[in-house]
């Protein structure tokens, strides 16, 4: 494979960070001129354990996205009959729970934790960078800021997705819908805090306003609170689930919330810069991959040798799988 | 391509299928409750 400037650039940068020795530089450099032009090809043709088999989140990651999960659901669950306590379905959803009064401390018991996975996930994004950084191996475009690439990966994946285009683009760990997901998370996060605050701190909040915004923000407040919520729930129900349980390759269920690993097919369809990472970190990687191509004869293939489909080489290899 | 699940990991992953297919109701049933509301 010939790489784009960028991904020669991730893989010299990888190689730098990681002091590789000229064996090694060799290895990879043989391994990434095996790799077929067309990604497809390649994504096809490798073997994928559906729990995972790249690393992808640490466990810090994993516990708060746990906590998010389990005191989002549940505080939706609580606060819709707070929100609504005098509808007919209300009352016995409360007097399920014990009554508006155990919903109220349930739910504000749950949104204490959820203040706390967040301030746990602030300390993990701040210190998890620092280390890195003292290490000499931090790199910005390997984490979840929004960068220019961005906007052309978006540009270059919309083309495809109207076959304008043959292939994905080449995205890093974190790609443009994933980072507009986690800020409006983060934004929503922050509004449901301080809403709900206003709430449960009236007081405190009428001391650092000025007078005239006090009556405003507080009503202001309370429509927020419900709102985001429900917008939220959106997000989640019809955007996220689709993305983790429903989307082609990741049906019925992505398993990188529970292992921290990614499948080796998703990493190079989705995230084929960081794959180049995994090639210079993992040398079992390497090696995988180059007896995969070896064994199913992709291995210096280029575009006018393949003049097939992605999926006839797939079939024709079929009996080769380990 | 994609090893197949073993017998444990279906059941946790089609039970996590079904839970969300009944949470997406109950969202469904928050806009409903949202738009009737005004």
């Amino acid at each position: 494979m010939k790489l784009s400037a960028e991904a020669r650039d991730i893989l010299e940068t990888s190689m730098r960070i990681h002091k590789v020795d000229d064996k090694q530089r060799d290895e990879i450099e043989s391994v990434v001129a095996a790799m077929p032009d067309d990604r497809v090809l390649l994504y096809k043709n490798v073997v994928s354990n559906p729990i995972g088999d790249l690393p992808r989140y640490s466990i810090h990651i994993r516990i708060q996205h746990m906590l998010t999960f389990v005191t989002f659901l549940t505080l939706a669950f609580t606060g819709l009959p707070i929100a609504f306590f005098d509808h007919f379905w209300a009352a016995p959803l409360n007097a399920m729970i014990g009554g508006v009064d155990v919903s109220r401390i349930i739910h504000r018991t749950l949104a204490s934790v959820m203040i706390f996975s967040m301030l746990y996930h602030m300390v993990t994004i701040t210190l998890g960078p620092i280390q890195q950084m003292m290490q000499g191996r931090f790199e910005l475009r390997r984490t979840i800021i929004p960068t220019f690439k961005d906007i052309r990966d978006f540009k270059q994946d919309m083309l495809y997705f109207t076959g304008s285009s043959d292939q994905r683009p080449e995205m890093d760990k974190f790609m443009y819908k994933q980072k507009i997901h986690y800020f409006a998370a983060a934004f929503g996060n922050l509004v449901m805090i301080i809403s709900g605050s206003s709430f449960l701190f009236p007081e405190f909040w009428a001391t650092v306003l000025p007078v005239s915004m006090v009556a405003n923000f507080q009503e202001m407040m309370r429509l927020s609170h419900p709102h985001e919520a429900l917008l939220a729930l959106l997000v989640i129900a019809f955007w996220h689930w689709y993305n983790v349980h429903l989307a082609p390759g990741r049906f019925p269920m992505q398993w990188t919330f529970l292992t921290g690993k990614i499948t080796r097919e998703h990493q190079i369809e989705e995230h084929f810069l960081e794959y180049l990472r995994n090639l210079v970190e993992l040398p079992e990687e390497r090696a995988y991959l180059l007896s995969q191509l070896d064994a199913r004869g992709l291995d210096g293939l280029d575009k006018d040798e393949e003049n097939m489909p992605g999926g006839s080489a797939v079939e024709a290899t079929e009996g080769s799988t380990p | 391509m994609m090893r197949p699940l073993t017998p444990l990991q279906k059941i946790i992953a089609y039970s996590a299928l079904l839970f969300v297919f009944f949470w997406t109701l109950f969202g469904l049933f928050t806009i409903w409750l949202i738009l009737t509301e005004y």
